[in-house]
């Protein structure tokens, strides 16, 4: 899955028929710090996502499908998760989001 | 899914079963503010109504033959809808945002 910001919504009429009903949100995908990643994708809302807000992406056909119980639905991007806060070590590399190799700790001296 | 703009038909008349009738278009994807970016495809019109000049949104991979009549079809991007509008919404101060310059290079020559 995939962190993004909502920034606008697509609109259509003319959609094949899986997509009748269904709110399109466009959304910036963005790094764990919260800075836009570059990229975009266009996903179906299932959780009421608005304006601004930080939401979880899920691209994987075969999941999307399932969630909307749609079996042949050709929808494969889904916002699935308003995000409240995003935690983690510091230092988390912002291009592959891979923790950088933890420092190797010292023992602490023994004390008698 | 992105936005493309249509930019062209193709017409093949040999073609694998399944793809009779379907109508394939070169489209070429669009960043969010509808600048071109990335290389020109060719897409399945899912929708039977894009042509030349539209703005549209393609799915890509298995899910793009699951929009065609026989969903075991060789297609690897569909498009599924054509777009009425893009609405920004409010707070949306990212640069590089959508100036009436940007439309006009985003139109079809």
């Amino acid at each position: 899955m995939k962190l993004g910001r909502v920034v606008g919504t697509v609109v259509s009429t003319i959609n094949a028929p899986d997509f009748d009903g269904r709110t399109l949100l466009l959304c910036d995908l963005l790094d764990p710090s919260g800075k836009p990643a570059g990229g975009y994708l266009i996903a179906v809302d299932t959780v009421g996502a608005g304006a601004g807000e930080t939401v979880l992406i899920l691209d994987e056909g075969n999941s999307a499908r399932q969630v909307l119980g749609a079996p042949g639905a050709p929808i494969r991007t889904l916002v699935v998760g308003i995000v409240d806060a995003v935690t983690g070590q510091e230092d988390v590399d912002t291009l592959g989001a891979i923790p950088k190799a933890a420092k190797p700790r010292r023992p602490a001296p023994h004390r008698r | 899914m992105q936005l493309a703009r249509v930019i062209g038909t193709v017409v093949a008349t040999i073609k694998t079963p399944g793809l009779e009738g379907v109508k394939l278009l070169v489209i070429q994807p669009l960043d969010r503010h509808q600048r071109p970016v990335g290389s020109q495809l060719v897409a399945a019109d899912a929708v039977h109504m894009a042509g030349p000049g539209e703005l549209v949104y393609f799915v890509a991979a298995r899910e793009a033959a699951q929009a065609m009549p026989d969903p075991f079809v060789p297609v690897d991007h569909a498009i599924v809808g054509i777009v009425d509008a893009v609405t920004p919404l409010a707070g949306d101060e990212s640069p590089g945002g959508e100036s009436p310059r940007d439309r006009r290079r985003g139109q079809r020559p």
